[in-house]
């Protein structure tokens, strides 16, 4: 009777062993399989969202190029670099203030410029406000009235740019002398371009307003030098070409 | 024999519930099994599409960066542009234009009274204007005059000294005018 009853019972045990095991193996794989997997993917849906993005940037960035390339940028760039340089250009700014002084028949009879200034072609913080270098200095523009005045509307509406911070005037009915305190302004190139997939920033409303404006403005590129009369047995490659610019860009 | 049966009914009645117990655990194991291969199956397959995918997609970004790499000479140039301008915008909006300014006043005063002397810049609030003239009247008459301004801004005019040259006998008029130099546009505030 014993024996029959734990036959029985292990015969029950039997039905109910292999439900059980197949439900903790599914437990178990559950829990060591299915949930990781799981939480991977949804790091995988993130940085898929990421790419995504990173994608289209690099898209709408590859066009720009592009259409930057076939357009006049470099053309315009050469333009803007020349009314704001890279670097401190003392001849040029000397050669531009010779080319207005002689386009409005003017005297300028003294170029004073603040001390320390050629000291050295990177200047650092004392004369650097946000990347820009700030070269002052102070002439003295003698001629008459109507023609010293249009030297002072010319200065500013040219290239290199030129910004009057003063001006004294002296009007002695002889002549009429003005002091100009004036600042030109350098600004280094960019250390670095960002990341390989940082936007391109547009030209905002302003910025292509003042971008229209200083499309008018002169060049002062120097007067062309002096070309002498050519004699026949001179080497043509030795004269200078009358009106070549003096300043290579 | 009554006890036999009454065994074998017993018997029956073990075996009933764990028939049924049985069942109910078999069930239980296909509910946690099925479920268990159709998420296998969905997490797998949506790994290998994603996959596909990211490989798509990186093969499209390498493209791009080399792309992008090449033009690096157009983006430097046009980074350095925009930042130009930028600079630009700033220095070209606040010019200071005295020319017109001076044309101006010089407009205003008598014929016979001229401008000698002016100093003036953008951050003043007044200034000093000489005026010359063989007449001193012209010289009051000039004070009049840009009294008549019609500036929207307060300002004074002061008359502040009055000298005559004996040698000349030209008179010198110092006035001293007061008044806010509007540098956003291209005119002073005098009108």
């Amino acid at each position: 009777m014993k024996n029959f009853i734990s036959t029985k019972r292990i015969t029950e045990l039997k039905l109910f062993l292999l439900p059980s095991a197949i439900i903790t193996v599914v437990l178990i794989l559950t829990a060591l399989f299915l949930v990781p997997k799981f939480s991977e993917t949804q790091e995988i849906l993130v940085k898929t969202d990421n790419d995504k993005r990173q994608l289209e940037t690099l898209e709408k960035k590859s066009k720009k190029l592009t259409e930057l390339g076939a357009s006049s940028l470099f053309s315009d760039y050469e333009r803007v670099s020349f009314i704001l340089p890279s670097e401190k250009n003392i001849p040029a700014i000397i050669s531009a203030l010779s080319e207005l002084e002689a386009t409005n028949n003017v005297l300028i009879e003294g170029i004073r410029l603040t001390p320390g200034f050629l000291n050295s072609k990177e200047d650092q913080s004392s004369d650097q406000a946000g990347g820009v270098g700030i070269l002052d200095f102070s002439i003295s523009v003698t001629g008459s009235k109507n023609s010293v005045l249009a030297f002072i509307e010319q200065i500013q509406n040219s290239g290199p740019f030129f910004r009057i911070n003063a001006i004294g005037i002296q009007d002695s009915g002889g002549s009429f002398v003005a002091v100009l305190g004036v600042s030109t302004y350098y600004q280094p190139l960019p250390q670095s371009l960002g990341k390989i997939d940082s936007r391109l920033t547009e030209l905002s409303a302003s910025q292509k307003i003042t971008l229209n404006e200083i499309s008018r403005f002169k060049l002062l590129q120097g007067l062309p030098p002096i070309t002498e009369d050519i004699s026949e047995s001179s080497t043509p490659s030795a004269q200078p070409t009358p009106g070549e610019n003096i300043f290579k860009m | 024999m009554a006890f036999e049966i009454n065994l074998l009914t017993k018997k029956e009645g073990i075996s009933q519930t764990a028939r049924k117990l049985s069942r109910f655990m078999q069930i239980l194991s296909i509910v946690f099994v099925i479920p268990f291969i159709l998420g296998s199956i969905v997490i797998i397959g949506v790994r290998i599409f994603l996959a596909l995918e990211a490989s798509q997609r990186a093969s499209q970004i390498k493209e791009l960066t080399q792309k992008i790499e090449d033009a690096k000479e157009t983006e430097s140039t046009y980074v350095a542009f925009v930042q130009k301008i930028s600079t630009l915008d700033t220095l070209v909006s606040n010019r200071f234009f005295p020319s017109d300014m001076i044309r101006r006043i010089d407009s205003i005063i008598p014929i016979e009274a001229q401008i000698s002397n002016l100093s003036l810049s953008p951050d003043d609030q007044n200034f000093i204007l000489t005026v010359k003239s063989q007449d001193p009247e012209k010289i009051e008459e000039t004070v009049e005059k840009l009294l008549t301004f019609n500036s929207p801004q307060l300002y004074e005019i002061i008359l502040n000294a009055l000298s005559l040259d004996q040698s000349t006998k030209e008179y010198t008029g110092q006035i001293s005018v007061g008044l806010k130099i509007n540098t956003s546009t291209e005119s002073a505030s005098l009108e």
